[in-house]
């Protein structure tokens, strides 16, 4: 099961890496040319933001997770005896996994209601938009499954929801 | 009064240790539900969110600004950069520390999240400072608020969030944060002057440089002036919008590393891995605030605020000082990003209602962030600024809170003069 | 005997409280509360704060609101027959564009369109007109290759055929990106130059001929509609009919408004040269064809609605 789940979120950290490295390609070619050659790439704008943004982000959400960047209020929890904290920990992680499980069934019954959505790239050309919405369904069950089995791990103190107390830097604006 | 219910079970998820991003989604799915009473339009509501919340093009500038971060650290950009500013000032006493204020605001301009200008400096200044014979706390001090200029000088992903959630201009806020940021500096280096007229036992002269060898490591830095250029003066020239800088930005912190032969096909990947797991962080935390949103909006919350806070009839500065220093307070526990979009949702709409400028309050916004960055006990550049530059943290907090001053200041003086942040966007041409 | 049962409705608006577009739904929202005595109460929530204005249909399906006020333009995937409106240089002004929707209504074409929903009120904006900033664009020669931020799709296809080149600004940086000058121009109506501001940095605007135009129109969702009691149904009937015409009044102050505004702050306002615009019509006439036949094999009445337009537009002449 571990090693499937290492191989899916490679695979997704490779997809989500490549989408972010079209984008920016493409948001500097589309403004070099608009500049240079007055000729600016159509369809970036939508491209960028109905595909794109949408691909790094949930396909990054599995990475994210197993790297520990979730930001918690620490301060309190960590002062408490340890057996209790075990148990407050146990709860997260459940409580994590209905949340996300949420999102993911309400994401994928409101996209399945508009997957047939399509959007204009010019006058002659239309993109189908389910690929976007799939990915996001996709990248929501994922993360839901990797929480759960991650329940596993909690008393070890290796749930990716607990690591950033232990290294890791901490990520903000 | 049920009202209530949705921020008490905040406040027990936050303590519990939920992340935030959980929290603020589940507080707000409660809220929904008490208020609708319809599982179906709560489904809904959450659902399109999970769209809406990332498909913005506006919002592609911030994974471009980290990643932007990213690359001019790992590219050498810093190290270059910093020992030009570190010639031009090391030979009066506390230069090594103006340098390194420098340095950080030229990065500043270069980076596009405070973190990781706080992680490269201390990697590069700090033992420096260390063989030199500075003070921790002043050596962590310095590092630590030098970071948050960051956030004011653009590039910077605050002002693009604060843009998205308030509609509000990104190029004007990203202008409106570079004087501020100056004078941020100057006052930060005025700090240091009377630390060291007062301890000058914590800054040790430094050894004298050559006019030779400031010309020849000022010669180095050309990638860095590039990138400021493309930063600055495509944003205030008006060739790109904020969305482009992003992308040209990064594209050019790339390709000049890879010219130059400094980025490596691992320090590339490392960058993209920190962006996008930076970026997944962010936007969580942002689809916990929209749900959490659209159950203010349904409750009517901050309509209740502004007739409140109008029937007790006071002055408008009263309730912006209430603001800041209620901000001050909880963000020495939360973080900042979900605090700010917090604190937007309820206070937004009664600023503009009293008058005041809303792209003057997105800096003073950003200065609160800048401030609960640095400040105990839950301080996020802090931490980092302890952990890379192996500095204890109660030390660097010693001199990150002496040296928050400089931002105190610096909030003060644009709440005297708005002029401070309000001139250049109005130049802009 | 009436029944004593209330019913809270919500209204998302995706524009501000006082948008002229939210005027006679603000008026109606109103009068339904006092002609029924308060049993129907209608919040209404403004400026995209339930939801994305692009999502407006799916919020109305899913009874995330009740009403909602939504820009045909944005949904021109949707309103295909109303898409008519973008029709390059075909709507002259908002009494038209209003007369047009609701002989189309009238006549059954957006029964497509409208199933699901119920019409409360069609409102047809002030036509977008080029703007510039740079130079005063009279003939096609100067139009060419300037940078000019487009709405839609139709009226992007419109800017390619004259020559200019259409370029994406998301909104909220429309002012900073002509300001700075990446942008050489916009599509925009009068109304809208004063609301953004932009008249105070617009050079020349160009009236006479309508780029493009749309509508902002309120819909009910007929589940709504269907749960409320007959008497109900009827005020609204009633007031629906009323709000035409309060739309129309708020329009023509808003017309008047901008009018003044945009001469009072200096910009030059003129028309193309009676030769000149019959160029302009017959470069951007392949687009009308081309909308008309992707309509029709599309199976809609795309030529109807085409002709229905035209011919009111003559008919005002
Ligand atoms: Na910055
Ligand atoms: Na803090």
């Amino acid at each position: 099961m571990s090693r499937w789940i290492q191989i899916i979120e490679k695979g997704f950290t490779i997809l989500a890496i490549t989408s972010t490295f079209i984008m920016v390609c493409l948001t500097a070619a589309d403004a070099m040319g608009r500049y240079f050659l007055n000729q600016p790439i159509s369809g970036v704008y939508e491209i960028t933001e109905k595909y794109l943004m949408v691909f790094i982000v949930y396909l990054a959400f599995t990475y994210a997770y197993q790297e520990g960047a979730n930001i918690r209020v620490t301060i309190l929890v960590s002062r408490l005896p340890s057996k209790l904290n075990l148990v407050i920990r146990y709860f997260v992680q459940a409580f994590s996994i209905l949340f996300v499980g949420l999102l993911f069934v309400s994401a994928t019954q409101i996209n399945l209601e508009r997957f047939r959505e399509v959007v204009d790239l010019t006058k002659r050309l239309s993109l189908p938009l389910w690929p976007a919405y799939l990915v996001i369904s996709i990248g929501l069950l994922f993360l839901t499954l990797l929480i759960f089995f991650d329940l596993w791990n909690v008393k070890k103190g290796k749930s990716g929801l607990f690591k950033e107390e232990s290294s890791g830097e901490p990520v903000s604006m | 009064m049920e009202l209530i219910y949705p921020f008490i079970i905040l406040l027990i998820l936050f303590i519990l240790g939920v992340p935030i991003a959980f929290s603020l989604g589940t507080a707000g799915i409660v809220g929904i539900l008490f208020i609708t009473g319809d599982l179906k339009v709560l489904m809904s509501m959450v659902g399109l969110v999970t769209f809406d919340a990332v498909a913005s093009y506006v919002l592609s500038a911030v994974p471009m600004f980290i990643l932007m971060a990213f690359l001019s650290s790992s590219g050498g950009l810093a190290t270059d950069m910093y020992r030009a500013a570190q010639n031009w000032t090391s030979n009066i006493r506390g230069g090594v520390a103006i340098g390194t204020v420098f340095a950080c605001g030229i990065f500043g301009a270069m980076s596009g999240a405070s973190l990781a200008a706080a992680s490269v400096m201390s990697e590069i200044a700090i033992p420096n400072m260390r063989r030199l014979g500075y003070s921790e706390a002043l050596t962590g001090g310095v590092v630590s608020i030098g970071a948050t200029l960051d956030i004011l000088i653009p590039p910077s992903i605050l002002f693009v969030i604060y843009g998205i959630m308030t509609n509000t201009s990104v190029g004007k806020l990203l202008l409106a944060g570079v004087i501020p940021g100056i004078v941020l500096g100057i006052f930060l280096i005025l700090c240091i002057l009377l630390w060291v007229f007062f301890r000058p036992q914590d800054a040790p002269r430094a050894e004298p440089v050559s006019w030779s060898e400031r010309w020849h490591s000022s010669y180095r830095i050309w990638p860095c002036i590039l990138l400021i250029f493309i930063v600055m003066g495509l944003l205030y020239a008006g060739v790109a919008t904020p969305t482009e800088v992003a992308g040209l930005g990064a594209f050019f912190a790339g390709l000049t590393g890879v010219i130059l032969r400094r980025l490596t096909w691992t320090g590339a990947i490392q960058a993209f891995k920190g962006t996008i797991r930076i970026s997944a962080m962010i936007f969580m935390v942002l689809i916990g605030a929209y749900i959490f949103g659209y159950f203010m909006t349904l409750s009517g919350i901050p309509q209740k605020v502004i007739t409140a806070v109008q029937a007790m009839n006071l002055n408008r500065w009263v309730v912006m000082i209430a603001i800041c220093l209620s901000y001050f307070i909880f963000s020495m526990f939360m973080d900042e990003l979900p605090l700010m979009l917090l604190y937007l949702q309820i206070t937004f709409p009664l600023i503009t209602q009293l008058g005041f400028n809303p792209i003057w309050y997105g800096v003073v916004m950003a200065i609160m962030v800048m401030m609960g960055l640095v400040f105990p006990p839950v301080g996020l550049i802090v931490f980092v600024v302890s952990e890379a530059g192996r500095i204890e943290l109660s030390k660097v907090y010693k001199g990150a809170s002496i040296l928050i001053i400089a931002i105190v200041m610096t909030l003060v003086l644009l709440m005297i003069f708005p002029e401070i942040v309000l001139w250049l966007p109005s130049t802009m041409k | 005997p009436q029944s004593s049962k209330t019913f809270s409705l919500k209204f998302a608006s995706w524009v501000p409280q006082h948008d002229t577009m939210n005027y006679a739904p603000n008026l109606w929202i109103k009068e339904v509360e006092q002609r029924t005595g308060g049993r129907v109460k209608v919040t209404p929530y403004y400026g995209e704060s339930l939801g994305k204005v692009a999502n407006s249909l799916d919020m109305l399906k899913t009874g995330i609101c009740d009403l909602a006020l939504m820009p045909t333009g944005v949904l021109s995937k949707h309103f295909r027959v109303l898409d008519v409106l973008a029709l390059p240089g075909l709507i002259p002004d908002r009494v038209i564009g209003t007369e047009v929707m609701y002989v189309l209504l009238q006549k059954g074409l957006l029964e497509k369109e409208f199933t699901g929903y119920v019409p409360i009120v069609l409102q047809c904006h002030d036509p977008f007109y080029l703007n510039f900033t740079k130079k005063k664009v009279t003939n096609l020669e100067e139009i060419k290759g300037l940078k000019i931020r487009f709405p839609s799709v139709t009226t992007k296809s419109a800017l390619e055929a004259l020559g200019a080149t259409p370029v994406s600004i998301p909104p909220p940086e429309l002012f900073n990106a002509i300001n700075t000058g990446i942008l050489d121009g916009t599509c925009a109506s009068p109304g809208y130059l004063v609301l953004s501001k932009l008249y105070e940095i617009m050079k020349y605007t160009l009236w006479g001929y309508p780029i493009s135009s749309g509508a902002n129109i309120v819909l009910m969702s007929r589940k709504t509609w269907e749960a409320l009691p007959p008497d109900v149904q009827l005020v609204m009937e009633e007031l629906n009919k009323n709000a035409k015409s309060n739309y129309l009044e708020a329009g023509k102050r808003q017309d008047e408004d901008s009018i003044k505004q945009i001469k009072a702050a200096g910009v030059e306002t003129y028309h193309l040269s009676p030769e000149e615009l019959k160029k302009w019509q017959r470069l951007t006439q392949p687009v009308i064809d081309q909308w008309i036949s992707d309509m029709q094999a599309a199976g809609l009445p795309g030529k109807e609605a085409f002709e229905t337009a035209k011919g009111l537009v003559e008919k005002h002449k």
